[in-house]
């Protein structure tokens, strides 16, 4: 590890509230990761389903996820910009 | 009484000594700031004790040889076994491991603090330990007086090292003077007699300074200065084995029955080894011999001849202990029964985990939880459902409309009797356990308490909504009845899928998955409203009915609404900084009222 790359580290230790931002950083893409993957398995559910009621509750779930993933995405860059 | 006189005589001692011998009191000294350098070791762990600490411990739970090596890491790490058996405990109380976790960690502690000796004796007497001290103390000292948490962690323990290496030092400086006026080597006893004699001396010496470190450190020092024999020496490591069990069994006080098993435990692992060390002291001592040639160790050098020693007898009772794990565990079980607790008494919360943030806010957590088990069942059963029922796959709509019977139950008498004291409990614990928080953690902790007050709201809706449930779900009007069946199923429903998302608490979006539940609360009550306005205008019920079915269909909407906050905050575990992003995440009242804006006028 460089110099540069070792002391941003050890600051980013040593500053409490940075350290809470880069884990969050971590912890959002993990879960933005996690309901995408929900979006694909939903997605193909809706394709194969028949069932009005289940296609309208599997719909009600995606349109969740989506608006979901869209505040989360949002987030992850005010705190990647942060 | 005897307690009255202990400390009096101790203290009159002592100054007594200080008087008769300067020598005795730069060891006296010594071993104080020993003492005062393990307390700054503590304090420094326990600011890092906020993640990192409980993440580990709280792996080490899958495997017996997992918990035994962190135990042995962790007390090399930290130096203090003390300090790994107390957490343990704390721990153990707040019921995030198991008892055989918790045994294997002491276990390993034990191991883990025979690496004090190989430092003390290895290093310490060799190199001119104070040139280290001085600069540890500064540095570490300036730190501590440091804003950020971590760096006031480091300082207290660079500080604390610098005391021990200091008081180290005092402890050699004093008994070497010592070796010019006094030879204490006079007072040594040949045979089993000196070794029994030895070991209790041991003992003592721990018990006092609640520090088998301690105990180490003058054995060593005494040793390198000729001042106790070899032999004696062994025997007092002995000793000081089984005396800071001492130190576990008052950590246990005030932890609950987990606790003082695994205090029972520590005592007996001790104990065993002590007596296998005792009987097979001149075999071990021989193996130690063997052992020192081997690695190179001269004949002379008792003093890591002792460290030797310490660990191979820790190794024995480590290796004759570990087999009988499990029978250890049913013999505590045995012999610490569980005392049969009704369900309003609090399981998790007890004193030994106030100090440590973290495990402080996961034991109310889970007596948060508690609560919701002892509400579940009176939401249940005051919506005349059975809790296997809403726990099945059966059709909840289904069953809503076979079972029509009311369950006879007196809401007011069981919130009074299996909700309102733990709630208070929870109150009160919250209270006091907050002083010592971080301000995130104090968040959190108000969140869990905001959470305890969701149910209880819950319960009290359900107590409004019962009496009118229990007379219409048997009324001869088939649409009223059809009505408050429905309310039934749904709430059912909700408490189905709370259940669901509480078992997939691993899984970070399994809290997510609320927000549906949230769609469909507002969805489920404008539909009743929507029904209501034909069912009263076709007259199918009466404009009583309608009012009650009215004023209840809000009820029921707020049982949901408070279930569902509750359930974002006890469901989400994990770290924090996943709890924060999944509240940052889950959509909020505003959000819902759009999405359903959408879903009802599309484009």
């Amino acid at each position: 590890m460089k110099i540069p790359k070792l002391l941003k580290r050890v600051q980013e230790y040593v500053d409490a509230d940075k350290l809470k931002q880069c884990k969050r950083k971590d912890c959002m893409k993990e879960v933005l990761q996690q309901l995408k993957k929900q979006q694909r398995a939903l997605k193909g559910k809706l394709g194969k389903e028949k069932n009005e009621k289940e296609r309208k509750r599997i719909q009600k779930a995606l349109d969740i996820i989506y608006l979901q993933r869209k505040k989360g995405l949002k987030a992850l860059k005010k705190l990647q910009k942060s | 009484m005897i307690r009255k006189i202990v400390l009096p005589t101790i203290l009159f001692l002592l100054a007594y000594g200080f008087w008769i011998s300067p020598n005795f009191k730069e060891i006296a000294a010594g071993v104080s700031i020993f003492l005062f350098g393990m307390l700054f070791l503590e304090e420094g762990f326990k600011a890092f004790t906020g993640g990192l600490l409980e993440r580990l411990l709280r792996k080490t739970t899958s495997s017996t040889w997992k918990a035994l090596s962190f135990g042995v890491v962790s007390t090399t790490i930290m130096q203090s076994s003390s300090l790994v058996s107390v957490i343990t405990i704390s721990f153990l109380g707040a019921g995030l491991i198991g008892l055989a976790a918790g045994i294997g960690i002491i276990f390993g502690a034990n191991l883990g603090t025979t690496t004090g000796a190989w430092l003390i004796a290895g290093l310490g007497l060799k190199v001119k330990i104070s040139a280290y001290a001085m600069p540890m103390l500064v540095f570490g000292i300036i730190l501590v007086f440091q804003k950020s948490r971590n760096l006031k962690g480091f300082g207290y323990i660079l500080a604390g090292l610098g005391f021990l290496f200091l008081g180290i030092h005092h402890m050699k400086e004093g008994f070497e003077a010592f070796r010019d006026t006094i030879d204490l080597t006079a007072f040594a006893v040949a045979g089993y007699p000196g070794i029994l004699l030895f070991t209790l001396i041991g003992v003592f010496a721990t018990v006092v300074m609640q520090s088998s470190h301690a105990t180490l450190v003058i054995i060593i020092t005494a040793l390198a200065a000729q001042q106790i024999t070899y032999e004696n020496a062994l025997a007092l490591a002995i000793g000081a084995n089984i005396g800071t069990t001492i130190t576990a069994i008052l950590g246990s006080m005030s932890s609950n029955v987990q606790g003082k098993r695994l205090a029972g435990a520590h005592l007996i692992f001790n104990m065993v080894t002590a007596i296998i060390a005792i009987i097979f002291l001149y075999q071990i001592a021989e193996g130690v011999d063997w052992v020192s040639s081997v690695v190179g160790i001269a004949d002379e050098n008792y003093t890591l001849k002792l460290a030797v020693f310490h660990t191979i007898f820790n190794v024995i009772g480590i290796l004759a202990m570990l087999p009988f794990i499990n029978t250890l565990v049913d013999f505590l079980m045995q012999r610490m029964p569980e005392k049969i607790v009704s369900v309003a008494e609090p399981k998790y919360l007890n004193d030994s985990v106030i100090e440590l943030p973290d495990t402080a806010i996961e034991a109310v957590r889970k007596e948060t939880l508690h609560l919701y088990d002892n509400a579940f069942a009176i939401i249940a059963h005051g919506l005349s459902l059975h809790r296997h029922d809403i726990l099945s796959d059966k059709d909840l709509d289904e069953v809503a409309a076979e079972s029509t019977k009311v369950m006879p139950i007196d809401i007011d008498a069981e919130y009074e009797k299996n909700v309102k004291g733990l709630y208070s409990d929870i109150v009160n614990f919250t209270s006091r356990a907050q002083s010592t928080m971080e301000p995130d953690q104090a968040d959190e902790l108000f969140a869990l308490r905001a959470a305890g007050r969701d149910i209880v709201e819950a319960i009290k809706d359900t107590k409004h909504m019962h009496k009118n449930l229990s007379q219409y779900i048997v009324s001869d009007n088939e649409h009223i009845r059809a009505e408050y069946n429905r309310i039934r199923s749904y709430l059912g429903s909700v408490l189905r899928r709370l259940a669901v998302v509480q078992q997939e608490g691993d899984d970070p979006t399994s809290v997510l998955s609320l927000d549906i539940m949230k769609v469909e609360m507002e969805e489920n009550d404008t539909t009743v409203n929507g029904t209501l306005e034909s069912l009263i205008r076709e007259e199918s019920i009466t404009p009583h009915m309608a009012t009650s079915l009215m004023n209840d269909a809000a009820y029921a909407y707020d049982v949901t609404k408070n279930l569902v906050q509750m359930g974002e905050v006890l469901f989400a575990t994990g770290m924090q900084s996943m709890k924060d992003v999944e509240r940052m995440i889950a959509l909020d009242d505003e959000e819902i009222a759009e999405l359903l804006e959408r879903d009802n006028n599309p484009l």
